[in-house]
């Protein structure tokens, strides 16, 4: 279902339905503010939980930190600014995404740089493996197998398989 | 060449297993803060006991202990006897003062702990939503901080102060900057 | 009086594990196979002594009998009677028992069934389960024992953490811990073929259903987990990149990865040392998830309990267990070395190695996330947080890569497929992903991450359908079948095949409600008094009141708030905030609306005056997919599970 026809269908439900309302009632809408406390929120470790985020936490310290956040919102303090409050009083711990500076790359080029690597020794591998391979000649079985049923056995279900 | 994985798969086991048995000595409880050597963040709020409001500038040109606690901490209890004595035992040095932020409390909470523990003296500010400590980095209580005449955080202190912490851990850092 | 015959029979199967270790070894030695007997029957013993241990246990929890240390910590009179019994794993002794009790199970069946088909690897098997079950068992014994009376017994228990008195709680860790336990067995006969030098692929074979159902076992028991912290910790979301969360993904991915690439061991003789590696490898991370659970050396939200103090002897028990392992795969790599045969680059075999490339790097990433905060405060003493963002952006791309290479897995052939062939086949699929793709955008769906899964999925399904409908055509015309016929037999001749295949459609339906949930996600933080109404997308939801609900022994307060949804849905939702008896932390419980293709997720939170109150709301598209696709899986799994079943019978 595409989000216009959500759309359409909510508009149409949403006038049949406030159109039924006793006159007074206002629909309760989020504070306009709440959007950007809420990437705040979310980017912030609670200092007390376990890897957690303000947002998310239901202890007192991240109900508090909230409202913090709330009342710097509020008060028109930038997002960057809001962060940088938290993180000169509790440091990187504080950020639930770590920085990239430092030894961080590690933790952010680490896994790229090894799937890199990885792909290109595996190719280089498999490229090696293919010309050693001689070409027409079936592949002959291992027989490193040590029992004779274990080879039916094994036959059996390769025919199973396929 | 033929080998090397061998090695890799080794070595990496063994770091793992090394990272972990120098880990087991961490303290999960235990974070650095970032706000030693920093200014400390003013503050002027109401007192505990109705008194006139506690002002973080008032105490400038004096070293200062801020101890946070609460009357729902635990530890708070253990380390109050300390907190006592340490106020006597400073009370007439001239260049050393304390205070205490009872925070995320109730002011009866408050009250009733140091009624019932006894009153160190010292004057106790009142944080019902840790809005100061929040703004001076504390994850829990007690937590308590050093702060030295400029208004510098000097040390911090995560969890209770122990008999003879001031001569340990005080003393030194305030004798090296008279 | 229970609890002392629980702690004496935990102690006689101490014993019996001890000589289950000994006596194979030296029956080998001295070739005397009676000695091997008695380590057999040694481990039957143990296993019903440590059902006797648990039962005793689960026995004095049902007594009330708040002398025991364990029971007092972890019950209450008021406490249900079901959590009664699976407070037995409610907590960190308690858990342990429980897993020392279940690898003995598995070593029975394991003995029992293999003791005449395997018997060259049995003195081994029997050996190091023994060592695993002993290692268990000392810590349960000695460092954390449940057993422990107290000499002022309370007249109440604290009761069990109110976050684990739920459904989702009695089936996450026992479901986990099979998984876990259950890699022991393949590990064992991996280990088993190492000492032994002879380069078979017995232990394979022997092993597959055990890694089948260990891995189902594994899965189903993080669905669980994601399905109860959903439902329970009532944040909208249901995986947090916890790492305890990373502790059971790890073993999962490599698990993953195993049985993949067994197939090429399977087929064409090849990867010994790396299956074996990758086997060793996925019980050496089911360790670590207990150790970093148990251990307190990491920190998080399931922490419990934990004691740095056990930390140093499960350290020394894992040191044990991957020195040895790792390094007997070491010293034999060399005789177990096998010549490569590969025709070409465009087989199955290489997507294999590429797919086993991937998994492997996903579960590196998980455990450089999971443990990089632990290097960096040993060695810096800072403190730096991995959360979820993380994960979000490094580990999401490359599972991206595993889901083409999931599309390109049917298109290719043992051996190689040409060129030409390999093209045409392509077409179809690639044209129906980029029509998919397009079709997104005209729809105007914004998110290029959630395009790209579109396309990669609609790819991945189309190749799984093309090759099942040249299977269903090639029998028809072959065994001139009907359609029907031809469907049933293709798919019956070849179960494990086309389980996979199902198992691959589920994995793609959960992707969808990752995306879906991930990307699509909308919520309101608002504060409404009653009577008050506030719509999220279609959906319109009025505060009527708040009442307050008495269970057993929590009291709640609960919102009723009435919904109008859709095509005049309505319904009513009851979010609530219950405070435990003995428990300082309130707790929410979502009310969760589950549609086909959206949850609406309502949490109540505090009250911030007398009359009006804090409310979380929560759209969050496709979150039953997810569950449904775990369902698909299982079924899928299932129905590889009984190829062998049907062999087997028919063998007999």
């Amino acid at each position: 279902m595409s989000i216009h026809r959500l759309f359409l269908i909510w508009a149409i439900v949403s006038c049949v339905s406030f159109g039924s309302m006793p006159l007074g009632a206002v629909e309760t809408l989020e504070e306009p503010t709440e959007a950007t406390v809420r990437d705040i929120a979310k980017s912030l470790r609670c200092a007390v939980c376990q890897n957690q985020s303000v947002y998310e936490s239901n202890s007192d310290l991240a109900k508090d930190m909230l409202s913090v956040i709330r009342t710097k919102v509020a008060a028109g303090e930038q997002e960057g600014a809001i962060r940088d409050y938290f993180f000169q009083r509790y440091g990187d711990y504080i950020y639930l995404e770590p920085t990239t500076q430092g030894g961080n790359g590690l933790l952010w080029w680490g896994p790229f740089l090894a799937l890199l690597l990885g792909g290109i020794a595996l190719f280089s591998a498999l490229k090696k493996w293919r010309r050693e391979t001689p070409v027409g000649k079936s592949p002959s079985m291992d027989t490193d197998t040590d029992t004779k049923t274990f080879q039916n056995r094994l036959k059996n279900e390769m025919e199973q398989i396929d | 060449m033929k080998n090397l994985w061998k090695v890799i798969l080794l070595v990496s086991v063994m770091t793992i297993l090394a990272l972990f048995a120098l880990g087991l000595e961490n303290d999960p409880r235990n974070i650095p803060s970032p706000l030693v050597g920093r200014p400390a963040s003013p503050f002027s709020v109401p007192a505990l006991d109705d008194g006139p409001p506690v002002t973080l500038e008032s105490y400038r040109g004096r070293w200062l202990l801020v101890n946070f606690w609460g009357s729902w901490c635990i530890s708070c209890r253990s380390e109050h006897r300390y907190l006592m004595k340490l106020a006597r035992m400073t009370a007439d040095r001239r260049d050393f003062a304390m205070i205490g932020v009872d925070f995320k409390d109730t002011r009866d909470g408050g009250k009733e702990f140091l009624a019932s523990l006894g009153d160190p003296g010292y004057r106790q500010a009142f944080d019902p939503d840790q809005k100061i400590a929040i703004d001076w980095g504390v994850y829990g209580a007690p937590e308590t901080y050093l702060v030295d005449p400029e208004g510098i955080i000097r040390h911090k202190q995560v969890g209770p102060l122990y008999e003879g912490w001031f001569e340990k851990i005080a003393l030194p850092i305030m004798e090296k900057k008279p | 009086m229970w609890i002392e015959l629980a702690h004496f029979a935990t102690i006689i199967a101490l014993l019996l594990a001890l000589l289950q270790i000994a006596t194979p070894i030296i029956g080998v030695g001295i070739q005397r196979p009676v000695w091997i007997r008695v380590a057999r029957q040694s481990s039957y013993v143990v296993t019903l002594l440590l059902t006797l241990a648990s039962a005793g246990l689960v026995v004095s929890f049902l007594n009330h009998d708040f002398s025991v240390k364990y029971v007092a910590e972890h019950a209450s009179r008021s406490l249900p009677t079901f959590y009664l019994v699976t407070a037995l794993w409610g907590g960190h002794e308690g858990s342990l028992l429980f897993w020392a009790w279940l690898l003995s199970l598995f070593t029975t069946i394991a003995v029992w069934r293999h003791w005449s088909t395997h018997a060259s690897s049995i003195p081994w098997i029997l050996s190091v389960l023994g060592t695993v079950i002993s290692g268990f068992l000392i810590l349960v014994l000695f460092l954390s024992s449940p057993f422990e009376r107290l000499t002022n017994p309370p007249f109440d228990g604290r009761d069990l953490n109110p976050l684990l008195q739920d459904p989702g709680m009695v089936f996450h860790p026992p479901f986990l811990y099979i998984g876990y336990v259950g890699f022991a067995i393949p590990f064992a006969f991996a280990i088993a073929a190492l000492i032994n030098g002879r380069i078979t692929d017995e232990w394979i074979l022997a092993t597959r259903r055990w890694t089948l159902f260990s891995w189902a076992m594994l899965t189903t028991g993080i669905i669980f987990g994601a399905y109860w912290a959903y439902y329970e910790l009532g944040w909208g979301g249901y995986w947090a990149w916890d790492p305890v969360e990373n502790a059971s993904f790890m073993p999962w991915l490599v698990a993953t990865a195993f049985f993949h690439s067994v197939m090429v061991q399977e087929r064409r003789r090849m990867f010994k040392i790396w299956n074996l590696f990758l086997i060793i490898t996925t019980f050496a991370l089911s360790l670590l998830g207990t150790f970093l659970v148990r251990s307190g050396v990491l920190s998080s939200v399931h922490a419990f309990a934990s004691d740095p103090g056990r930390g140093v002897y499960i350290l020394i028990f894992m040191a044990i267990i991957l020195l040895f392992s790792f390094g007997l795969l070491v010293l034999r790599a060399d005789r177990l070395r096998t010549e490569v045969q590969l025709e070409s680059l465009f087989s199955l075999e290489a997507a294999f190695l590429f797919n086993n490339l991937f998994f492997i790097i996903a579960g590196l990433t998980v455990l450089l996330g999971t443990l990089y905060p632990l290097a960096v405060e040993t060695l810096s003493s800072a403190k730096v947080t991995v959360g979820a963002p993380y994960y979000n952006k490094v580990f999401v791309p490359i599972m991206l890569g595993v889901l083409i290479l999931m599309g390109l897995g049917p298109l290719l052939t043992w051996r190689g497929i040409n060129g030409s062939r390999l093209r045409s086949s392509l077409v179809k699929p690639l044209g129906i992903s980029v029509l998919g793709m397009a079709g997104c955008y005209l729809l105007g769906v914004g998110q290029p991450y959630a395009i790209l899964m579109v396309g990669l999925s609609l790819f991945a399904i189309a190749a799984h359908l093309t090759d099942l409908g040249r299977g269903i055509t090639r029998r028809m015309t072959n065994a001139k079948e009907g359609i029907l016929t031809a469907t049933v037999t293709l798919l019956t001749r070849n179960k494990r095949r086309y389980g996979g295949f199902v198992v691959h459609f589920g994995i793609l339906m959960m992707a969808a409600g990752f995306v879906g949930s991930g990307l699509f996600q909308e919520e309101k933080n608002l504060i409404m008094a009653p009577g008050d109404f506030t719509a999220i997308d279609h959906w319109r939801l009025t505060f009527e009141k708040i009442v307050t609900v008495k269970g057993s022994n929590w009291e709640a307060q609960e919102a009723i708030i009435r919904v109008e949804g859709p095509r005049g849905l309505t319904m009513t939702l009851h979010p609530q905030k219950r405070d435990y008896q003995n428990q300082q932390m309130p707790t929410t419980e979502a009310a969760i609306f589950s549609g086909f293709f959206e949850d609406l997720y309502v949490v109540l939170g505090d009250a911030v005056t007398d009359n009006t109150w804090a409310f979380r709301i929560y759209r969050n598209p496709l979150v039953s997919w997810i569950w449904g696709g775990s369902g698909v899986m299982a079924l899928g799994v299932f129905f590889s599970l009984l190829q062998g079943r049907r062999r087997e019978v028919s063998r007999q």
